[in-house]
């Protein structure tokens, strides 16, 4: 396994200790923490999961092991951050396991996680007021500018066109 | 577009909005003072006659004995709006054009989110519509902040926070629509672009109390991003504009509950932890 980082229709910004990413095919932005954002950068379809661990131990981070990189691949892989969603060979840590390894890590500030948003389009960022009633007044394009917008007298839900109609929904 | 412009306009002007030159266009010239009144915040008049966008405002009512004809809004081609309910169709219009503003500003990036300013440093509070955020904002301006904004904040390309000097607006139980406040509390528009001096997402829940826990700055960042007019539109320059708006800005997170006591908290965590100065910054 010698996974690869995605470098295309990405937008990367470096900042002191992590990475942000906005990916431009899915409109989603992830933030990379320390760790997770070398074990990205290593990812260059060359190296093995080991020389990626040895890499990073050698480069300052005396506790890289292959079951942490794993965990790194794991989130960069369910984020598309890379071009195959790594799959481990052989048995993974079975989940007690993982849990105590996920508390080492953690309590050491090397988990290697990546926090994810979806990108909002422009409606739904603006601040809009819609009712039940006002989304469904009329069938325009628009939904009498309510398309999207969340009803306020319809908790959770939002003005949305479906065919010829404006609904709540 | 052929189609509408055979309606038969009467009136019309031009004007610029955060950069952004825009056209409306009219075929009963007595609408024009009502729809003067809705233009975006900043509006000033200009005599281009080649404009981004043109939004035309076809006055419908009565035509003859009963037959009546909708009022229609349109954004260059696009329908916005068709209703008997000539008062909708303006807020139709309102609403479009300001989103049209947010999302193709020139050099500005637009955050859905309240801005006052304290101490010459800007408390910025991004978040979704019924997350309180006016409520938060009437609050610190009541604990002596000045107003701001209460739906955009708007950075420049070095991530300072201009005003965006709307009224401000409030919702009030069982109105579906927020009520727009008096002057007094917001009408004292400033002009000078501010620093960022705190950043807090808050949401509303009965009871509690403001211990927010600090986000890191790529997680602040992701907060103001999932508020971002144009995230999608121009990721770069939003994420670029973020970026320096946060530098040496602490993000928090939590719940709150009543608006005063978390106004009152915010006020004296920027006092405690202000930005850095610009050269302090730089040396730092």
């Amino acid at each position: 396994m010698k996974p690869a980082a995605r470098k295309d229709h990405l937008v990367v910004r470096d900042l002191p200790e992590e990475t942000l990413v906005y990916d431009l095919e899915n409109d989603r932005a992830h933030c990379l923490s320390p760790v997770a954002a070398r074990v990205w950068r290593l990812c260059d379809g060359k190296r093995t999961v080991r020389e990626i661990a040895e890499r990073l131990r050698a480069t300052g981070q005396a506790d890289a092991d292959e079951d942490m990189i794993w965990v790194a691949l794991e989130r960069l892989g369910k984020s598309r951050l890379l071009l195959e969603r790594p799959v481990r060979p052989g048995r993974s840590p079975n989940l007690a396991r993982r849990r105590v390894m996920m508390h080492g890590l953690r309590a050491a500030g090397l988990l290697p996680f990546v926090i994810s948003i979806v990108a909002p389009t422009a409606s739904e960022a603006q601040s809009i007021s819609c009712t039940q009633a006002k989304c469904a007044s009329n069938n325009s394009v628009t939904c009498s500018g309510c398309l999207n917008a969340r009803c306020s007298d319809a908790v959770g839900k939002r003005c949305t066109r479906a065919g010829n109609e404006c609904n709540c929904r | 577009m052929q189609g509408i412009d055979r309606l038969g306009w009467a009136a019309g002007f031009s004007f610029e909005s955060y950069g952004l030159r825009l056209g409306v266009r009219v075929n009963d010239p007595s609408v024009l003072p009502r729809i003067v009144e809705r233009l975006p915040p900043g509006w000033k008049p200009t005599r281009s006659s080649n404009p981004r966008e043109i939004y035309s405002v076809f006055v419908g009512g009565a035509a003859r004995a009963g037959v009546k004809r909708f009022h229609l809004v349109y954004q260059g081609p696009t329908r916005v709006s068709r209703t008997h309910d000539l008062d909708e169709a303006i807020e139709a219009l309102e609403s479009d054009l300001r989103l049209y503003v947010a999302m193709w500003a020139n050099r500005r990036v637009f955050v859905h989110a309240g801005v006052v300013e304290w101490q010459g440093q800007a408390i910025v509070l991004p978040g979704p519509s019924y997350s309180g955020k006016s409520t938060l904002v009437d609050a610190l301006v009541r604990a002596g902040a000045r107003y701001y904004s209460d739906e955009y904040a708007v950075l420049d390309p070095r991530g300072r926070v201009h005003p965006y000097p709307a009224p401000l607006s409030l919702r009030v139980p069982g109105v579906a629509w927020p009520v727009r406040q008096s002057s007094s509390r917001s009408n004292s528009a400033p002009a000078k672009p501010l620093p960022v001096g705190l950043v807090a997402v808050s949401h509303y829940r009965p009871r509690a109390c403001w211990r927010p826990q600090t986000l890191t700055p790529g997680q602040g960042i992701l907060a103001m991003l999932a508020n971002t007019v144009p995230a999608r539109l121009k990721p770069k320059d939003s994420l670029v504009a973020i970026e320096r708006a946060l530098s040496h800005t602490r993000a928090l997170k939590g719940f709150r509950g009543e608006a005063d006591e978390a106004a009152d908290r915010l006020l004296r965590a920027l006092d405690a932890h202000p930005r850095p100065r610009a050269n302090e910054g730089a040396s730092a």
